[in-house]
């Protein structure tokens, strides 16, 4: 029985992998960073079907916002990037392969076989069908700026130094005197 | 569970899809069957035919300053996403919450200031 | 948790909570005025916001005590920081270490011309925010934005020499390298928190204890990567071996002021943090993390001593030996008992005097092209300035542990800790490790009082804390010129034509004499009467806030 997110699910799913597979291999770096932004967008897809809509609204605004353009302008950037053939295949492809999927069998066992892991995914599950109305974004909002069990409000505002000292980092090492 | 706010979206992104292509290929084959002229001369084969002449690759090396732009784009695109989530609650959130992204913004309007103040955001 | 009825609700943290985190606030305060202040600050003449600096500094370091003499500690802000006495001596030692660090730039920063003055100290002090804040951390949410800031204003630091190629390097390395290590932690957090639905570091721990973790239990695998993951990125912050190979590279290359502060600053801030996540929270699962953090003390005593004692270099030698004394470290985290902690915070806070004063050294030796610290270099300076000499015999003796000196009684009380966790092993390993670095640190003493210059003869010899400041540029314009005219320009050549100039060597600042001699006195206090001092390590220890 296929219902509309499962079909949903495998659509997206086929647009990740072929994506991913596309930025891996193609031989023109700046496909492969238009691919990966196509793949950043699908990624939201997922994280919308797994109910996490704030995820997914920063997969969109940072990843396929933001650090796309990064990515661009970093290959805009460099001088040779514009060459035919540049995204060379790596020597050791196969020991990537082997270590990626060594880390993802790995992962899967872990997280698979861990009974606090499956727990508050049941319990996240029900949360969010309970209150839909609400949804991730307001709960989320609730826990970074006023206390139930515990806030954020401190981490939070620290986050604003974070950014503070890439503004100043980014100027520093990029300006040109 | 999918929200189904969600696909509605999909199907306007879907449908926006559809209607810009389906407008460019309508709009090529109306143009390919009444109003193209006979005559094949190079310059139909420009993007203007009567603009200026394209020279060269788009793909050019871009100045450095560019990439200070696109980082500071992304540390205030961090920002809005910190902000939106306090949006969706600010009623609920009263003065301790408005204060709170007070300060968060403050903090990063600093940040703009000494961008400004550096001469960082000027049009090269 | 449930998903709460959406009520309106308002909360505003108490009195309580602004004053546990008072420090924080001051040194967060220094930092923006100094980032507007630089600003307005006359381009050339940005030593005084290294006041403002020290000023923040001082100030913070007076909230810090006066919260210690408070007596009253917990947590602050739903359980995110806490001003236990392990954060407070942390905090001083950090303080201690931005302060001194302040008290070598403005000198340095001139003499290598750097042009980003106003934000070096910016950055200086809001490292040092974010080593207060990740030690002070007890929940892994605070743990991680303390480290970025730190991590991201050191790298920034590290490249700040915009003329010299080394200092870029650095940066670079540090940056590409350490946010990997970041990731990898962050990726054990994110993990943890999947495994035990916690953050908060008593969360965690609380979680930990009621629930068996063995591998048949269901509990454990996850937990268990998580954990080998957050070693991993820890092990790295703390230049431990195999995760050392950053360090040399990036604290020869950096500006020797940074590298002074930041060997200090972001050990005590990664240890403290280490412990406070193994030690504490993740105490109940000893016997998974324990052998693996005896194979990386082990490594990292050895490894470390060993690869310090074949560089002829003196910051890269400190540099290697800032790895060796890593291990040292993390002996005390390895053994886990009540004296760990004690341990740990006496190693870290005698290691700040002498490491301070050792790295001072040879920024004051160094010169504009950032040469200049070699053995050679050191050779005669008996002779030449027997001031800076005697202070870096002493840092030298201090860091081979001689007794009546701070190393002394940082390698006592980490191998007594080792004693009582009954790891007698890592106590003689330990001991015949620092033999090693006896070698090695003695070595700079005879070269300093045992050997000639083998180049310059008795032309530097002339006054050489006489104030030249004019004459600086002109004689490296006319060294500079006359090399490129002579004909076979070969690297003795250069070096020999730049070692001859007086002028080469500029005189010393007088706040990094200031620093230099507070890291001196703080040696040989710390050495001579330690008393105090042990003291408050073990208060630290007992009111590790559970």
């Amino acid at each position: 029985m296929l219902d509309l997110p499962t079909v949903a699910f495998y659509i997206i799913a086929i647009l990740l992998v072929g994506t991913a597979l596309a930025v891996v291999l193609s031989r023109n770096i700046v496909h492969a960073a238009l691919f990966l932004a196509v793949f950043f967008g699908a990624a939201a897809g997922v994280y919308v079907l797994l109910n996490a809509e704030f995820i997914a609204i920063v997969q969109v605004l940072i990843y396929a916002g933001a650090v796309t353009i990064l990515v661009l302008f970093a290959i805009m950037l460099t001088q040779n990037a514009m060459s035919r053939n540049a995204n060379p295949f790596a020597g050791q492809w196969w020991l990537a392969a082997i270590i990626c999927a060594a880390l993802a069998i790995g992962i899967i066992y872990a997280v698979g076989s861990s009974k606090m892991a499956l727990l508050s995914a049941n319990a996240s599950a029900n949360m969010t069908t309970a209150g839909a109305a609400g949804g991730s974004i307001v709960r989320l909002g609730q826990l970074l700026y006023s206390p139930f069990d515990y806030s954020y409000v401190l981490p939070f505002e620290i986050a604003s130094i974070v950014l503070l000292v890439a503004i100043v980092g980014a100027i520093v090492i990029g300006r040109e005197d | 569970m999918v929200a189904t706010g969600y696909l509605f979206a999909a199907i306007f992104f879907l449908g926006g899809c559809a209607f810009v292509l389906g407008g460019l290929a309508f709009a090529d084959t109306l143009n390919a069957l009444l109003l193209k002229g006979r005559k094949r001369a190079a310059s139909k084969f420009d993007t203007y035919e009567s603009g200026e002449i394209p020279l060269g690759s788009a793909w050019v090396q871009y100045p450095l300053a560019f990439y200070i732009f696109a980082l500071l784009f992304v540390a205030f695109d961090v920002d809005i996403v910190f902000i939106l989530s306090w949006a969706v609650i600010f009623q609920q959130l009263g003065w301790f919450g408005f204060v709170e992204i007070v300060f968060f913004i403050a903090v990063l309007a600093l940040g703009l200031v000494y961008a400004w103040r550096k001469g960082v955001i000027r049009w090269i | 948790m449930i998903f709460a009825d959406i009520s309106p609700f308002t909360y505003t943290p108490g009195a309580t909570d602004w004053l546990r985190i008072l420090p924080e606030l001051i040194l967060l305060g220094t930092g923006l005025l100094t980032l507007m202040a630089d600003l307005v600050a006359a381009p050339g003449r940005k030593g005084w916001l290294a006041l403002v600096g020290l000023a923040g500094v001082i100030g913070a370091l007076v909230a810090t005590v006066m919260l210690w003499a408070g007596g009253t500690y917990g947590d602050a802000f739903y359980g995110m920081v806490n001003d236990d006495r392990v954060a407070l001596f942390a905090s001083v030692v950090i303080l201690f270490a931005v302060g001194v660090g302040l008290l070598f730039s403005p000198g340095y920063v001139e003499r290598q011309g750097i042009v980003h003055a106003g934000e070096y100290y910016t950055l200086m002090i809001l490292a040092a925010l974010g080593m207060m804040l990740m030690s002070s951390a007890s929940n892994l949410m605070m743990l991680f934005v303390g480290l970025e800031i730190l991590s991201l204003a050191l790298y920034i630091l590290s490249a700040i020499v915009t003329t010299r190629r080394r200092s870029q390097e650095a940066g670079m390395k540090y940056f590409i390298l350490s946010s990997f290590a970041s990731a990898f932690l962050l990726y054990g957090m994110a993990l943890t928190y999947g495994a035990t639905g916690k953050t908060s570091l008593a969360g965690i721990r609380a979680f930990v204890t009621t629930h068996a973790f063995t591998m048949g239990s269901g509990f454990g695998p996850l937990l268990v990567v998580a954990l080998g993951l957050m070693a991993v990125g820890f092990c790295f912050k703390v230049s431990a071996i195999p995760f050392q190979a950053w360090t040399p590279d990036v604290y020869v290359g950096a500006p020797t002021s940074v590298t002074a502060f930041m060997s200090v600053g972001t050990k005590v801030a990664a240890f403290v943090g280490l412990a406070r996540v193994f030690l504490f929270a993740l105490s109940p699962l000893r016997p998974t993390w324990e052998p693996v953090l005896w194979v990386v003390a082990v490594l990292t005593m050895i490894g470390g001593n060993l690869l310090a004692a074949t560089q002829r270099d003196v910051k890269r030698m400190l540099a290697y030996s800032s790895v060796a004394n890593a291990g040292y470290m993390m002996v005390a985290v390895a053994t886990h008992t009540q004296a760990s902690f004690q341990g740990l915070l006496i190693y870290l806070a005698t290691y700040a005097a002498m490491n301070l004063g050792a790295f001072g050294v040879v920024l004051a030796l160094e010169r504009r092209d950032g040469q200049g610290t070699t053995l050679d270099d050191f050779a005669g300076l008996g002779r030449r300035n027997p001031a800076l000499a005697a202070l870096m015999a002493l840092f030298m003796f201090a860091l081979a542990g001689t007794p009546a000196t701070a190393g002394f009684i940082g390698k006592w009380y980490v191998f007594y800790a080792a004693m009582r966790g009954a790891h007698v092993e890592l106590a003689i390993i330990g001991l015949l490790a620092s033999l090693v670095g006896v070698y090695y640190y003695l070595r700079v003493v005879w070269a300093i009082y045992f050997t000639e210059p083998a180049t310059a003869p008795l032309l530097v010899t002339a006054d050489e804390s006489a104030p030249v400041h004019e004459p600086i540029a002109s004689a490296s314009a006319t060294a500079t010129g006359g090399v490129a005219l002579a004909e076979p320009a070969t690297a003795t050549g250069i070096a020999m034509a730049t070692r001859v100039l007086p002028a080469e060597r500029a005189p010393v600042h007088l706040a990094t004499w200031l620093g230099l001699a507070l890291a001196g006195v703080l040696t040989l206090v710390l050495g001579i009467v330690p008393m105090l001092m042990v003291d408050w390590a073990l208060a630290a220890a007992q009111t590790l806030v559970k």
